[in-house]
């Protein structure tokens, strides 16, 4: 029972993170971060939509009013899970992402050694995907070219 | 007097079976500090240069209030010990029985320090969270598990926690700063 309620936790939060990565995504633009770059605002409803899934799916399943001391979180346990999970459904975005947008992401519509105008960090992915991203940053300190 | 509100109020489970069901689901440990929390993560990622630099710091300082909230909920606990109105009533539980003091409430500290410490930057998205912290406190006193005054007292220790987050994160902005742009090389930020 204990370790079915955790499960459960890590699913409602793995999920909903990613549902809320790909709204946040839509809404700023980073389309190498979107499963649906060319429907931004798709990618905002079914985000949405997965993450409202997620929730009535946590909420209906079972009881979930329990306490720690039967099987139920405690807040200490419950923000290391938190973390643990929203972090694994960011790098499931990140990876899905740089998967589906390989392609496109080949042809970048800026130039990573343009100067001040060059974005960085999250910023990068208005442009590339992750991996890509990644790739040229780990060629700029090694040296070679981005 | 307290005591009566809440057997009034609690007096009124099972009138509509919905807001039961609705109550049942948001009163509970998990579903409100999650919704929350992935509030928090959206801002990571949103908006662009500037801006997303500001809700990542928003990001931060809502982790932070909720750390304090929890440290102030905890030493107040620790001095006063209350008991639940469940203890002292016959009343109806949508919720298990906690055994820990009823004042201040934990549940209000934390939605009220999320609500604050994103309130300060994006009214529309804090005053949404202050609804769910208001909606998550009373589920509670309507479960029979808080008074109004811990709630009260709860709110108040979240907002207090959420300040204070803030003026820590303006302190330490050049420190944070740093701590970004090292992250922003590994497209974390």
């Amino acid at each position: 029972m204990p370790d079915e309620f955790l499960s459960d936790y890590i699913l409602l939060v793995f999920f909903s993170a990613i549902g809320v990565v790909q709204v946040a995504a839509a809404r700023s633009g980073l389309a190498g971060l979107m499963f649906l770059r060319q429907w931004p605002r798709a990618t905002q409803w079914l985000g949405s939509v997965q993450v409202v899934v997620a929730f009535a799916w946590y909420a209906t399943d079972e009881f979930r009013n329990i306490p720690d001391t039967a099987g139920g979180l405690d807040g200490n346990t419950q923000a290391l899970w938190f973390s643990l999970s929203a972090g694994a459904g960011v790098a499931m975005t990140f990876l899905v992402s740089s998967v589906i947008n390989h392609a496109w992401a080949g042809k970048p519509s800026w130039v990573p050694t343009d100067g001040s105008n060059t974005p960085t960090g999250i910023s990068q992915l208005e442009h590339t995907t992750f991996v890509r991203a990644l790739a040229a940053q780990w060629r700029r300190w090694r040296g070679g070219d981005s | 007097m307290e005591a009566d509100f809440v057997g009034w109020l609690n007096g009124g489970m099972g009138a509509w079976k919905f807001w039961d069901d609705f109550t049942e689901a948001i009163v509970g440990d998990y579903l409100a500090p999650v919704f929350g929390s992935l509030v928090l993560v959206g801002l990571w990622f949103s908006g662009g240069g500037v801006t997303r630099y500001a809700n990542q710091l928003t990001t931060i300082t809502g982790t932070m209030g909720v750390g304090f909230a929890n440290g102030l909920t905890i030493a107040a606990n620790s001095l006063w010990f209350r008991d639940r109105p469940f203890v002292n009533a016959d009343l109806d539980l949508l919720f298990y029985r906690p055994t820990d003091s009823s004042f201040p409430a934990n549940v209000a500290a934390v939605g009220f320090a999320l609500g604050t410490a994103v309130f300060i930057r994006h009214r529309k998205v804090g005053l949404g969270l202050y609804l769910l912290a208001f909606l998550w406190g009373f589920a509670r006193v309507y479960s029979g598990v808080h008074f109004p005054t811990d709630v009260l007292a709860g709110a108040l220790i979240g907002v207090t926690a959420a300040l204070l987050a803030t003026l820590v994160v303006h302190q330490t902005e050049f420190i944070l700063r740093r701590v970004l742009a090292v992250a922003r090389l590994f497209l974390f930020a």
